[in-house]
């Protein structure tokens, strides 16, 4: 379970000003929830996954994970970012075995690992390429591979799909569906586009700000696979697309 | 065809140099001055012998060897502290802090301005000074501290700063997403910092060795020193051997170049295409 109670976060700006970026925010996620964030640009989204991920500290509050505070990033908690997500000088493979040789696991053990969590998101082929090499939704797939090959208890993504063209995202989002059904854990997901977060999340949680803070939680529980076209998405997709613009 | 456009288009390089060339022999045989402008054919009978004695110092190719021997320690000590330092300006603010005001205060001094200084401090002691049994090389007995020195100083700087700016420059979402896979401390900063901020590391390695080789003809003027190019060319000058001075030039610039497309391949190698 993760846990955010009254969290947050002041920052410091270069001359000296004080920008309050999160305030106030609490929430409770469960074990293999997938819930995401929506809200407009600057409302505090990626402040509050990069709280999450121990990237930044609270200024108030505090973040508990399985009852233990959060203190710093650690491999528990894992972040796939849009942009620079792979290290370009590692190959393929050895990306993915980046965070298991961290942990010290021996080389053979780490690649068939790596190569395992590759064979999930399909590009067991690209094993030896360099991310150079790779289309950029493929290095997301890379990216999310990666991160899986840790285990981590929560995985945060910011916008993870936002550099993508359409069709390429509707692929990954059917990849990430795919992929949570087989290696189901809790996902953080942030996105300011309503139609990925009706197709990923259990919960949407609506962001109003900046000082972010929550608007409103919504259970989306319409039934999976989800149709984009069904009357219960759109519905779906409205109510939170009034919510938002409600949030101006 | 296209082989024709090709050795015309290598052709074009040469052009000028050839022409200035033979300017050059034009002018030397009207004026017939050998002290002042020597004939080409002169300047090539000392390049193309390297191994004969010149004069009363090492033949060309043994002064070659204790430059280039001077410039790669006096290089080596500024890579060995310029990198970690650099690298911790880059990413510990507080370091930076600390050091920067002092770093820029110091930089714009010319190496050579520390040549009395330096002296004061080590006068002519040299690496036979410490270790005795390199004292019967003809190489490593030429070695001074207050020569390496100054190569150190002209290679440190270039080395600092543009390792600074290779810290600066890496996408802090390598560094972040490699923090949330558990990397921290030292595999933190040998599996992600150093190559991260390698391509720039590197330019500041040639920049650095470039320099150092530009400070080594000041440097081999001090006193103490008998070898190296750069004594060569005043030694030349002393008895007004200009064919002999013409002939350290070229090898100076030779040297020069060709250590420079060295680090540029490598540097070209480590761009991994699009980053940073
Ligand atoms: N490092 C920082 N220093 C100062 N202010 C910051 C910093 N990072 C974010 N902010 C401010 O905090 C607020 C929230 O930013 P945040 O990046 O969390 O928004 P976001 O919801 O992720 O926006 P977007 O959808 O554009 O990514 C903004 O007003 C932003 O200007
Ligand atoms: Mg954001």
């Amino acid at each position: 379970m993760l846990e955010l109670a009254g969290v947050g976060k002041v920052y410091s700006s270069i001359n000296g000003e004080k920008i309050e970026a999160v305030d106030n925010l609490s929430l409770v996620i469960v074990e293999n929830e997938l819930v995401c964030l929506v809200g407009r640009s600057g409302c505090g989204k990626t402040t509050t996954l990069r709280l999450i991920a121990g990237l930044e500290t609270p200024t108030r509050g505090r973040i508990l994970l399985s009852g233990k505070k959060v203190e710093g990033p650690s491999a528990e908690r894992c972040v796939v970012f849009q942009r620079y997500t792979l290290f370009p000088w590692r190959s393929v493979l050895a990306n993915v075995a980046f965070g298991l040789e961290m942990q010290g696991v021996s080389r053979a053990e780490r690649e068939k690992t790596a190569l395992d969590y590759l064979a999930l998101v399909g590009l067991e082929d690209q094993a030896r390429a360099y991310p150079v090499e790779l289309s950029g939704g493929m290095q997301q797939r890379v990216a999310v591979a990666r991160a899986l090959a840790t285990d981590p208890q929560v995985l945060l993504m910011d916008e993870p799909f936002g550099a993508l063209d359409a069709q390429t995202r509707a692929v990954l989002q059917q990849e990430l569906m795919r992929i949570w059904r087989v290696d189901r854990k809790t996902i953080v997901f942030v996105t300011h586009d309503i139609q990925e977060a009706v197709l990923l999340a259990d919960r949407v949680v609506v962001m109003q700000g900046p000082p972010g803070h929550i608007r409103e939680i919504i259970d989306c529980d319409l039934p999976r696979p989800r149709d984009r076209n069904s009357a219960a998405f759109m519905d779906m997709s409205d109510r939170i697309h009034l919510l938002l613009e409600g949030a101006e | 065809m296209r082989v024709i456009k090709r050795i015309g288009h290598h052709a074009r390089r040469f052009v000028l140099p050839l022409v200035l060339a033979a300017l050059w022999q034009v002018v030397a045989l009207w004026l017939d001055k050998q002290t002042i402008l020597p004939r080409l054919d002169a300047v090539a009978a000392v390049l193309f012998h390297p191994t004969a004695k010149i004069l009363i110092t090492g033949s060309l190719l043994e002064n070659m060897a204790v430059s280039l021997l001077r410039v790669i320690l006096g290089f080596l000590l500024a890579v060995i502290t310029a990198v970690p330092l650099g690298l911790a300006m880059g990413y510990f603010k507080t370091v930076n802090h600390m050091m920067d005001s002092t770093v820029e205060m110091l930089r714009p001094i010319p190496p050579l301005a520390w040549v009395p200084l330096i002296l004061a401090w080590m006068g002519i002691r040299g690496v036979p000074d410490m270790l005795p049994f390199l004292a019967a090389s003809p190489i490593w007995s030429g070695i001074q501290f207050s020569t390496l020195a100054i190569i150190f100083i002209g290679a440190f700087f270039p080395i600092l700063l543009n390792t600074i700016q290779g810290v600066h420059s890496i996408p802090r979402e390598y560094i972040e997403s490699a923090r949330t896979l558990g990397a921290k401390g030292w595999p933190l900063l040998v599996k992600i910092l150093i190559p991260a901020s390698l391509p720039l590391i590197v330019t500041g390695l040639r920049i650095g060795l470039g320099i150092g080789w530009m400070c080594l003809v000041a440097a081999e003027m001090m006193p103490g020193s008998s070898s190296g190019l750069g004594y060569l060319i005043w030694y030349a000058y002393e008895l007004l051997r200009a064919d002999i001075i013409v002939a350290g030039m070229v090898a100076i610039g030779v040297i020069g170049f060709f250590m420079d497309r060295g680090f540029r391949r490598l540097e070209s190698k480590l761009f991994w295409g699009g980053m940073g």
